[in-house]
């Protein structure tokens, strides 16, 4: 048989498992060329300290391992968009309100994630005025106590606190923020009291 | 732990918000100590920037940024901080009050026009 260099050789374009690969053996020690098959090659595939329940990837390039994560922990992307990420993806806040301060943006930190769904609730202590709703910054849906009635009511808030007719401070979604979330609160007429309420937030 | 926000002059309440302390991870020997050190000044800065939300809030809610205090405090402290303002205001209980009286006249009058049409008889009569 002619000597062929490799780059003389057909081309083989579509290799299958069972296809044979020449390689060297025991490279540190004593140095043994035996044949494998691709589907060893990549069964053993190891980068780094590989462990069951790492997963593979592309970073910059090249294939890197992630780690794998805490047990029912869920894989995200990455805030930088290039790069899994295992998390809980779940976070609570709460907070009060003061429902005597002025309308306006008020930001909600410390949640270590950026949301994208936060499901809400609160009360004024010592009353019947309470609420619960859900809001993904597009779509706000939720129910108030309505004081006169003693009756709930639907409307389209993450949170109202109604404390009489047509009295209350009511806030929605602003923004998802990188650590929490920012709320726009509305006031209408001259409501009392602190509100206490929480945030349920979903990455 | 929780954040709150108060006024240096009254002590009143601007805002707690739950949270924020960063779980520190213990050092291995994965890392180094420099990177470490790296990782714990990160962690103060976010908690720092956490309980400096409080306090922006505060300033775009119109209070004195000289009277605005922020601190960090534990579940215990923020219980008997919430033990007070989940006293109903003078205000609420007028309201509720007020709640009160409207129902019961609602039932009179209704009760009084069930009899006018004769269907309330039955419970006068049971009266």
């Amino acid at each position: 048989m002619a000597e062929l260099k490799i780059t003389e050789l057909d081309e083989l374009t579509t290799p299958a498992a069972a296809d044979l690969l020449e390689i060297v053996d025991d490279v540190a020690g004593t140095p043994t060329s035996k044949k494998v098959t691709l589907e060893n090659i990549y069964k053993h595939l190891a980068i780094g300290s590989d462990a069951d329940g790492d997963i593979y990837y592309r970073a910059s390039g090249v294939l890197a391992r992630h780690p794998k994560g805490t047990a029912n922990h869920k894989l995200f992307m990455h805030a930088s968009n290039d790069a899994p990420e295992w998390a809980k993806g779940m976070g609570i806040i709460s907070s009060t309100r003061d429902l005597t301060a002025a309308a306006g943006d008020v930001s909600y930190s410390g949640l270590g994630f950026k949301p994208s769904l936060v499901l809400g609730f609160g009360a004024v202590g010592a009353t019947i005025v309470g609420c619960i709703g859900v809001d993904d910054g597009t779509v706000r849906k939720g129910m108030d106590t309505r004081t006169t009635a003693g009756q709930w009511a639907i409307q389209n808030y993450l949170l109202a606190f109604l404390t009489s007719v047509g009295v209350y401070q009511a806030a929605v979604v602003k923004s998802f923020d990188s650590d929490g979330v920012t709320l726009t609160w509305t006031k209408v007429g001259s409501p009392a009291g602190t509100a206490t309420f929480t945030l349920i937030c979903f990455r | 732990m929780y954040r709150i926000a108060r006024l240096k002059s009254t002590g009143k309440l601007i805002e707690m918000q739950s949270g924020g302390k960063v779980e520190i991870r213990p050092k291995n020997d994965a890392i180094s100590d420099k990177e470490y050190e790296v990782y714990l000044t990160a962690s103060s800065a976010l908690e720092d920037a956490r309980l400096d939300t409080l306090r922006k809030n505060a300033i775009n809610a119109g209070y004195d940024e000289k009277d605005i205090e922020v601190k960090w405090v534990t579940e215990a402290e923020w219980a008997a901080i919430r033990a007070i303002i989940d006293q109903p205001t003078a205000e609420q209980i007028a309201e509720q009050e007020k709640e009160v009286l409207i129902q019961a006249k609602m039932r009179e009058m209704a009760e009084a026009e069930l009899i006018k049409e004769g269907k309330g008889k039955l419970t006068a009569a049971a009266k």
